[in-house]
């Protein structure tokens, strides 16, 4: 009886509890809605439709006036400017992003390592990026110009007259991939400095105990815990690298070396021409692009994943054998 | 009552009740708060309504309508036609002008004894010489002359020539004369009987060893009888005994009549370069300096005339209208909105303003070069509207006189539209491409002005996709009634019959030299083999001889406005120009000592035409290349062409330069107004008109300006070290000539600036020996693949 009460109490209790559970989650949920619609508010005027705006575009002529299919589409997949503009971002890309990586991982390893004046060593190699553009690349020109003084080091060094322009020809680009590693290096540092620090120092206690070295914590331990920080280090400077075309532009003007012809240059000319329909087209590929690398990261994150399932499995089931 | 209803509320929130209630509703529910809810209610409607009422029921003006004189806000971009009910603003007349002195030249204007308005005037005797002098009283219907005002007053010794009268704080007349035998400055004091008295007469003459004694461009008399004479950089108060006092900076003014300032019986007041000035007159200190700032779009520094509004307020009159502040103040008002009225007139010049009697204004007007001049009166009218109800927006890259003066007149004969010229830089400064992206976003969004200046602009891509309305109709009635330049319309004329540009304005180059030399610039090839004692043309940068090269040799070198060239072209061109430069001792860069020796600078000059008719005429060179963009560009070509019978003057290929390119926004819902606007930019009213930014295309303004006189006294000089050549305005002979030349030009040119940068920067490599003209040439050819490609 008393039991049975208590079943019955218990019971009663039990699911009264989990409705009010369950009321406080929705309410919690609905609080949250309303936290974000602001938010969400913005991003679906500001962002959302504006780009549905540009995908309708991008089916229209130039003002928008009539539906010209896929005329636009195959005519920006055929345009050599925008296959430039796509294969040099595309190698920018792939240039620039690991030496940006490992450069300020290997960085941000020696400032984490430092027992002195590590503060020093953050403060210089941030520095970079509070240097406003303008600034930073009239120092780029006055150290790269034909009378520059890289030139006149050169000079001074070999005897010999140099009058490069570095900023045009063959040098243009690696010129392009140095501002834009001098620029973000420290910010990206500081990113791993982040990632560094969450790692539990108990694991290189008894890694040590172990006796692992350097090498070995650095392979073992430091770089796998790294991984979340490395996407977040990887799609930052992904974004951060369409804003070179800043430097490219105010180093080398509206037209400069095609080897650093970028998107960007492309769509400022596409506007002044009011080739709107073009840019929005270009756009959609971009995005399309884009999709496509995060489809093919995704998936890739996916096998890896399922390899390491895969192997915890045929872990257990060697064990449950020996057993 | 408030401390009751307090109480309750107090009550009612302890109840605990979650309810959601209007503020309104919660009040009604309280027993006290009722009346004070409908009080509320009824304060809040009534001043809701207050806010709304534009006129009173009786109908006079509501509270919230402008005083006289109070600035009217103007709804830039805006049509105020149902919106706004603002009423009263100042209406311009044009006042008779006497008859004696309707061909004379202008002397002063002023509100002189008892505030009674005299006008002065000169009659012309010959091109440069002033024959009578007349006085006229305005006598409240017309005016009345004072015969023999002149024999009066002159001084029998020495002969001279009146230059401004004007009547003294002291309430005395005064005028200033330039002696006719030497050309010394003298201040006059008209005596009421007997002779004119001199004034500081010592002052004025030259110093040892001196050609020209201080002339100064403007004097006037205080109360106490001091004499304040503006020179150029400041302006210095005198005791009539010439003891000299102090002296007050002011901005830099020319030897012109009308330098910027006035006194008062305290101060002086003038324009300094950061604002506008108040100077103590008993001591010279200054005491207030206004924010005068061109940007903040009330004045510009132009034309300005400064006068009192006898409570120590300023007035500033100009181009944009007329602004005052206050005493102490220092925020500027505007009163009258020059662009509603001749004061926004770029034909003419204001050359004094003052006020009436009753809050009202009279302003002279002087036509460019002294030809005539034109008194008007602003008055105030309470039942006008604040503002014309529609508004036309055109827009230029850079400022543009043609359109402004286009403006102005449009807006007199159409007094229902406000014209609003809107321009992104100043016309001597260089616009940025925001400035096109700017302009670009509102066509997308369908905004944008109704009339486009397209200098500058991507016209080309405007056109293709649809931004610009087909003129051909509005040309065709132009043709009919008023025809322009046949050669001029068919160059902007589509195979299908359309004309979506067109320019109001062209430029011609011309060859000033022989039969031979004209040969020589038949094509690229033969400039660049022309031989002769001379090189062709003048040293000059290799930049400017390779923008030279592609506007004169355009037709060969572009197609005729295709912009393509080849790589086995460009390296053609990049030789040819390489083989004239060595010639003629060009250079990527010229040193300073070469600069002087050369008279040359390493800027970039427009269209790469310096202007070398001098340096024919010194022996440089075999000819002389300018640009001719109004008559007064002839006077100093004309006078070389005197000096050398063997020579003469002819167009080169043809070729001319379109300025001002006018179009209109398919997209404006005032495409019917913006034609009519277009008529009137190529009407011979505004045609006739010289801006210095090129000839009229209008074939009656072209007749106009050369039969018409009134600039006869304009001559020009030029000379650089022990060189020197003057000329005067070319009579009706020479304009006619030179009309006949632009008469026979026939291939605009426009060479893309894109497409010319390129090619300069790719050429740099070339003219510094470090690649060849192949190299150098399939280098820019790489540039223009992928400018053309962005195209495609």
């Amino acid at each position: 009886m008393t039991g049975e009460r208590k079943g019955v109490l218990f019971g009663y209790r039990g699911s009264e509890r989990r409705s009010a559970q369950s009321r406080r989650v929705r309410r919690q949920r609905r609080l949250a809605c309303v936290f974000l619609a602001p938010s969400l508010l913005g991003v679906a005027m500001f962002y959302g439709a504006p780009f549905l705006d540009v995908a309708r575009r991008s089916f229209l002529d130039a003002m928008g006036h009539r539906f010209v299919g896929m005329e636009n589409y195959e005519g920006v997949w055929n345009n050599q400017a925008f296959r430039l503009a796509i294969s040099n971002t595309v190698r920018f890309l792939a240039a620039a992003l690991p030496l940006l990586l490992t450069g300020s991982l290997l960085l941000s390893l020696m400032v984490y390592g430092a027992k002195v004046k590590k503060g020093l060593f953050k403060t210089t190699l941030i520095l970079p990026m509070a240097v406003p553009a303008a600034a930073m690349v009239l120092v780029w020109k006055v150290l790269l110009c034909p009378d520059g003084v890289i030139n006149q080091l050169l000079f001074a060094l070999t005897g010999q007259i140099w009058d490069r322009d570095w900023v045009n020809g063959i040098t243009a680009f690696p010129v392009l991939i140095a501002t834009y590693l001098w620029k973000n290096t420290g910010y990206d540092m500081l990113l791993w400095l982040a990632g560094l620090g969450a790692i539990p120092d108990s694991l290189y206690d008894a890694a040590k105990v172990d006796g692992a070295g350097a090498f070995a914590r650095l392979l073992y331990i430091t770089l796998p815990n790294l991984k979340n920080t490395a996407v977040l280090v990887l799609v930052l400077s992904g974004i951060n690298s369409f804003r070179v075309y800043r430097e490219a532009y105010l180093l080398s003007g509206t037209y400069p070396d095609q080897s650093i012809y970028m998107i960007p240059h492309l769509f400022s000319h596409w506007f002044l021409t009011l080739d709107i329909q073009r840019m929005s087209t270009g756009a959609m590929f971009l995005v399309a692009f884009m999709a496509m690398a995060w489809g093919l990261g995704r998936q890739g994150a996916w096998i890896a994943a399922g390899r390491e399932q895969r192997k915890k499995w045929e872990g257990k089931g060697r064990k449950r054998g020996r057993i | 009552m408030v401390s009751a209803g307090i109480g309750t509320m107090k009550k009612v929130n302890q109840t605990g009740r979650k309810r959601n209630m209007g503020f309104m509703k919660l009040l009604r529910k309280l027993p006290a708060g009722r009346p004070a809810a409908f009080g509320l209610a009824v304060c809040l409607a009534a001043s809701l309504m207050a806010g709304c009422k534009g006129k009173g029921d009786d109908g006079k003006e509501a509270a919230s309508a402008p005083l006289p004189g109070q600035e009217v806000p103007v709804n830039i971009g805006k049509d105020q036609g149902e919106s706004s009910e603002a009423m009263g603003r100042y209406i311009e007349t044009a006042m008779e002008l006497p008859g004696e002195a309707e061909n004379d030249r202008y002397i002063s204007f002023f509100q002189g004894r008892d505030r009674a308005l005299e006008l002065y005037t000169a009659a012309r005797e010959g091109a440069d010489k002033l024959g009578e002098v007349r006085r006229f009283l305005w006598q409240g219907d017309g005016w009345k002359q004072d015969e023999g005002w002149w024999d009066r007053v002159k001084p029998h010794e020495p002969s001279v020539e009146i230059r401004r009268v004007f009547y003294g704080l002291d309430g005395k007349y005064y005028f200033s004369a330039m002696g006719q035998e030497e050309y010394i400055y003298h201040l006059y004091q008209i005596q009421e009987e007997g002779e004119s008295a001199e004034l500081l007469a010592e002052l004025f003459l030259p110093g040892e060893g001196q050609n020209y004694g201080l002339i100064p461009p403007k004097a006037e008399v205080d109360r106490d009888g001091r004499i304040l004479i503006y020179g150029m950089n400041e302006a210095t108060l005198y005791q009539p005994d010439g003891k000299k006092l102090f002296s007050m900076e002011k901005s830099w003014s020319g030897t012109s009549e009308n330098s910027v300032g006035y006194m008062t019986g305290e101060e002086f007041v003038t324009k300094a370069d950061k604002g506008i000035v108040r100077y103590r007159l008993s001591d010279g200190q200054k005491i207030q300096e206004i924010p005068f700032e061109l940007g903040e779009g009330l004045l510009s520094e132009e034309s300005l005339v400064l006068f009192g509004d006898g409570d120590g307020g300023i007035y500033g009159a100009n181009e944009r209208g007329l602004a005052h502040v206050g005493e102490g103040g220092s925020l500027w008002e505007l009163l009258i909105d020059g662009s509603l009225n001749t004061m926004g007139m770029r034909s003419i010049y204001l050359q004094e303003f003052f006020q009436g009697e009753e809050k009202d204004y009279y302003g002279l007007f002087v036509e460019e070069g002294g030809a005539g001049f034109q008194i008007f009166h602003y008055t105030y009218d309470p039942d006008a509207m604040a503002a014309p109800p529609m508004t036309l927006t055109v827009y230029s890259l850079k400022d543009n006189s043609t359109a402004r003066q286009a403006a102005a007149l449009f807006q007199k004969s159409h007094p229902e539209v406000r014209v609003e010229v809107l321009s992104g830089v100043e016309e001597n400064k260089t616009p940025s491409e925001e400035m096109i992206r700017a302009l670009n976003t509102e066509l997308l969004s369908g905004k944008g002005a109704d009339v486009l200046v397209l200098d500058g602009l991507p016209w080309k891509s405007y056109e293709e996709k649809g931004i610009l309305a087909d003129l051909s109709e509005t040309f065709g009635e132009i043709q009919k009634e008023d025809p322009l330049m046949d050669q001029v319309l068919a160059g902007f004329t589509k195979e299908d019959g359309s004309i979506y540009q067109m320019p109001a304005r062209i430029c011609v180059p011309v060859l000033i030299g022989t039969e031979a030399e004209r040969a020589a610039f038949d094509s690229m090839e033969a400039m660049a083999a022309y031989e002769g004692e001379k090189p062709l043309m003048a040293a000059e940068t290799y930049e400017n001889l390779l923008i030279l090269m592609a506007n004169l040799q355009y037709p060969q070198l572009f197609g005729g406005g295709k912009d393509d060239i080849s790589e086995e072209l460009l390296a053609r061109y990049l030789e040819a120009v390489r083989s004239l430069g060595e010639k003629n001792g060009s250079r990527t860069v010229f040193t300073e000592e070469e600069m002087e020796q050369l008279w040359i600078s390493n800027h970039r000059v427009p269209n790469g035409i310096r202007g070398t008719a001098i340096k024919f005429d010194y022996g440089t060179a075999a000819c002389g290349v300018e640009n001719m963009a109004g008559l007064y560009d002839l006077i100093i070509p004309d006078a070389i062409l005197q000096k050398h019978p063997e020579a003469s003057m002819e167009s080169i290929n043809k070729i001319y330069f379109p300025g001002t390119l006018i179009g209109v926004n398919q997209g404006s819902d005032k495409t019917e107004l913006a034609r009519e606007f277009v008529r009137c930019v190529f009407s011979e009213e505004v045609q006739k008109e010289e801006f210095f930014d090129g000839f009229p295309v209008n074939l009656r303004a072209q007749e106009y300006n050369c039969v018409s006189s009134g600039r006869d006294n304009i001559s020009v000089g030029s000379g650089i070290g022990d060189y020197h050549i003057s000329g005067g305005y070319p009579n009706t002979e020479k304009r006619r000539e030179l009309y006949r030349i632009i008469g026979g030009v026939s291939v605009p040119v426009m060479v893309d600036d894109t497409v010319m940068n390129m090619i300069v920067n790719g050429a740099r490599d070339y003219f510094e020996g470090k690649a060849t003209a192949e190299q150098a040439a399939s280098a820019i050819c790489r540039q223009l693949a992928l400018y053309r490609a962005e195209q495609e």
